[in-house]
């Protein structure tokens, strides 16, 4: 199909070319007007000679003279048989007219047709030389004829061998002073060789230690090698047991969170008892604030945390038990994760209507009461109330290791740092408790 | 098994040259020991051997002589009966003496001889006849007595070289002076028609007025100084000498700056067993405008324009359709591509020389 579309398409477009040729023939002028473009220098066809004197032809020597004939009148050069044969000729003593008759009168030559005056009689004559007997006295006659021709040509040619004579004698001095300078030349070269040759065996000297010094050094390197693939080997063990040490203490780290949990609930919300002490004291803490008052707490235990969130209020709180902040998060309290220091340092003044902080003693191991207290004072609004707890809790392993755990909380001074620091309203709510605590508040402004 | 190639002239530019290093090469990697005999060789590197000696190097019964037939040879014929193993005759055509009658007599005897010889040729028996064509098979089939055993395999070449060569630059400055080109390549010889192209040539610097080049690259031969005088004796008459640019024995940088700053190749040859230039034409994007004659239309396929008749005006008229419709030079420059690349590239070439080699490798 597309063959057929395709044909269809080649016989349109050859009839177009007919119509066109036929138009461009009626239109062309009858000579040719080409416009003239650039000529361009390469090699062009040579212009053919058809005519050549016997001098020009013969002007050449031997195998020179063979090519020259042949391009002249056969008008390629000879092969290798050609040259050959015609070289023996002249070897032999045939003129060159011969040579020249043999090629023009050949049927080769004969085709061609060049034009060579006078070289047809010549030609004939030496072959008619060459007839036994008539011919020897038909050459004898013509050398007699030709004799003070002969003679001038001899005193011509012994002009030129003397001249050649002389010539070659100054060439052969010349190439002799040459042949010297290179007989120089070869043997300073030689001297370079025999020096050459004796520096090499010099640097073959230095090839034995160089290659004892690269079996040592390729001794070392292959000890090396062992020793790096040995640290290697024991810095593959030493990484499986960091982390497996790592593991170990993320789990201990776990462990102990839930065992401070437990504590905390115990100490905090055991009993009913306790519970009512607690109510208590969150109703106290809770008078005089506002509804929806924004109210932090910080590591207090779940149970304090239920108590305050059953209240009206804007609950934030911070645990860094990572156990206890789970169950609130359970329990719906919204609670982070945190380090309580960085929160409290962090937060703006006076954006708080309530504190609370019912296990002091952590804190005031890590920052002075005083410091703590002019905190507690920046964030909280004129108004605002604390409640401070204390727990008797040791200190932690870090606690421990840094020398802090043996400090003791002192509740009286705790209440003048408190007074100092422009706490009033100060209230012990269960003062015969084994965890007591203060409630104070900020001066309202007036 | 020992590979002998026989060939009467081995050089390296010619095709038949050209098609014999391509075969030694193939079947040399292919681990078989091969030598090339001839009578002679110019600008090949590679050694050759006296053709009388291939009997005794590859004429056993395992082995395998390939002989490419291009001229009169009889010892050639002598030496193929010899052989005992597969012989290959490769026949690459004989130009028809008569071509050569008004310009030579030494070509016309030698075509003669060697027209005659087709028939001896045919008739050897040998296990494989190739053609370059199915022109040039046709040939051997029509000289051979009875039934021979033949395939096409057209010529190995070194269009891929040409491709990689550097081109002549300042050659293609000199030809990209705004005037169009017509190229021609071949050797100048009377089967080539470079005079019915100097008619078509003429026919377009008059009908069209536009200045144009006519670029002839191809050997001239001084025997045949009577045909490429009357080339130029008809340039000329016509007055186209200056538009004409000779290339004798072209370089391979020059030959491809002829194509690639020639508008059109042109081919008016009468006589052509395969022809090279028409794949070279395709390979490097000339579009091509061909007389349909001998093995031409077979080689040209559907990528370029070809005429039966050698009417010069329509030869103009096909180069002045190609200048100026766009679409048609794009269509034919793909078709050449496309051809090239799909039956004349030289690995498809060698893969098809290998299945005609099955039987006997």
């Amino acid at each position: 199909m597309k063959k057929a579309a395709n044909d269809q398409r080649a016989r349109q477009i050859k009839g177009e070319i007919r119509e066109d040729a036929e138009r461009a023939r009626r239109r062309a002028p009858t000579s040719p007007q080409p416009d003239p473009i650039a000529p361009i220098s390469t090699v062009q066809p040579k212009q053919v000679v058809d005519r050549f004197t016997i001098a020009e032809l013969s002007s050449a020597h031997y195998t020179e003279f063979v090519n020259h004939a042949f391009n002249a009148l056969l008008r390629h050069p000879p092969d290798s048989e050609g040259l050959e044969r015609h070289a023996r000729l002249l070897a032999r003593g045939h003129s060159k007219v011969e040579v020249l008759g043999n090629l023009r009168y050949a049927a080769e030559g004969r085709e061609i047709g060049v034009r060579v005056p006078w070289l047809l009689p010549r030609y004939l004559m030496t072959k008619i030389s060459a007839i036994p007997v008539l011919g020897y006295i038909f050459e004898w006659l013509m050398c007699l004829v030709g004799l003070p021709r002969i003679l001038r040509h001899q005193r011509a040619a012994d002009a030129y061998h003397a001249a050649r004579h002389f010539e070659l004698k100054r060439e052969l001095a010349d190439e002799r002073a040459a042949t010297s300078a290179l007989a120089r030349e070869v043997a300073h070269l030689k001297n370079l060789q025999a020096q050459s040759a004796l520096e090499l065996s010099q640097t073959s000297e230095r090839f034995p230690p160089l290659q004892q010094e690269l079996g040592k050094a390729s001794r070392d390197i292959g000890e090396l090698r062992h020793l790096v693939l040995s640290v290697n080997h024991w810095l593959a063990s030493l990484r499986q047991n960091l982390a497996a040490l790592e593991g170990t203490e993320a789990e201990q780290a776990h462990r102990n969170d839930g065992l401070d949990a437990e504590v905390s609930r115990r100490i905090l919300g055991d009993g009913n008892k306790d519970l009512a002490r607690m109510n208590h004291c969150a109703q106290l803490f809770f008078e005089g604030l506002p509804e929806q008052a924004e109210v932090l707490d910080i590591g207090s235990g779940l149970d304090w945390l239920q108590a305050l969130n059953a209240r009206n209020v804007k609950l934030g709180a911070i645990e860094a038990n990572s156990d206890i902040a789970e169950h609130a998060r359970n329990a719906g309290i919204q609670i982070a994760n945190a380090d309580p220091i960085n929160v409290l340092a962090r937060s703006a003044d006076h954006s708080l209507d309530a504190l609370s902080i019912l296990d002091l003693a952590p804190l005031l191991r890590r920052v002075p009461t005083m410091t703590l207290l002019e905190t507690i004072v920046r964030v909280l609004r004129p108004g605002g109330k604390v409640i401070l707890g204390f727990c008797e809790q040791h200190g932690s392993i870090i606690d421990h290791l840094e020398g802090r755990a043996s400090r003791t909380v002192d509740i009286s001074l705790i209440e003048q740092a408190l007074q100092v620091s422009g706490f009033v309203d100060l209230q012990r709510p269960s003062a015969e408790s084994d965890v007591p605590c203060i409630i104070a508040s900020l001066p309202r402004l007036h | 098994m020992n590979v002998g190639i026989l060939i009467p002239v081995l050089t390296s530019k010619d095709a038949v040259g050209a098609d014999a290093l391509a075969m030694a090469s193939i079947l040399e990697d292919l681990g078989y020991e091969t030598r090339i005999f001839c009578l002679s060789s110019s600008g090949v590197e590679r050694k050759t051997w006296p053709a009388e000696e291939l009997t005794s190097f590859a004429g056993g019964p395992d082995d395998l002589v390939i002989y490419h037939f291009s001229t009169g040879w009889p010892a050639a014929v002598a030496i193929m009966k010899r052989c005992r193993g597969f012989r290959i005759v490769k026949y690459h055509n004989i130009t028809p003496a008569g071509f050569f009658k008004p310009y030579s007599a030494d070509y016309y005897g030698g075509c003669e001889k060697g027209r005659l010889e087709l028939a001896s040729i045919a008739n050897l028996g040998c296990e494989l006849y190739l053609g370059d064509s199915a022109y040039n098979l046709g040939e051997l089939v029509d000289g051979a007595r009875s039934q021979i055993n033949g395939d096409v395999l057209a010529p190995f070449h070194r269009v891929e070289e040409l491709i990689d060569a550097p081109a002549d630059a300042a050659l293609i400055d000199a030809l990209t002076d705004g005037a169009m080109n017509f190229l021609m390549v071949g050797r100048v010889a009377p089967n080539k028609g470079h005079l019915n192209l100097v008619e078509a040539f003429s026919a377009y610097v008059r009908g069209y007025a536009e200045p144009a080049r006519l670029i002839l690259v191809g050997k001239i031969d001084p025997r045949l100084d009577k045909y490429t005088e009357a080339i130029r004796r008809r340039l000329n008459e016509l007055g186209l000498e200056g538009n004409v640019l000779w290339i004798n024995g072209a370089s391979e940088a020059q030959l491809k700056a002829a194509y690639l700053s020639s508008h059109v190749f042109m081919l008016m040859s009468e006589h052509e067993g395969f022809c090279v230039p028409l794949i070279e034409s395709m390979a490097l994007g000339v579009p091509i405008v061909a007389h349909a004659s001998s093995a031409i239309p077979e080689t040209l396929g559907d990528a370029g324009i070809a005429w039966e008749e050698q009417d010069p005006w329509l030869y103009a008229a096909s180069a002045a359709r190609l200048f100026n419709d766009h679409e048609l030079r794009g269509d034919l420059l793909d078709c050449g591509r496309r051809r090239y690349r799909e039956q004349y590239s030289n690995e498809v070439l060698r893969k098809r020389f290998l299945g005609l080699l099955e039987p006997v490798l």
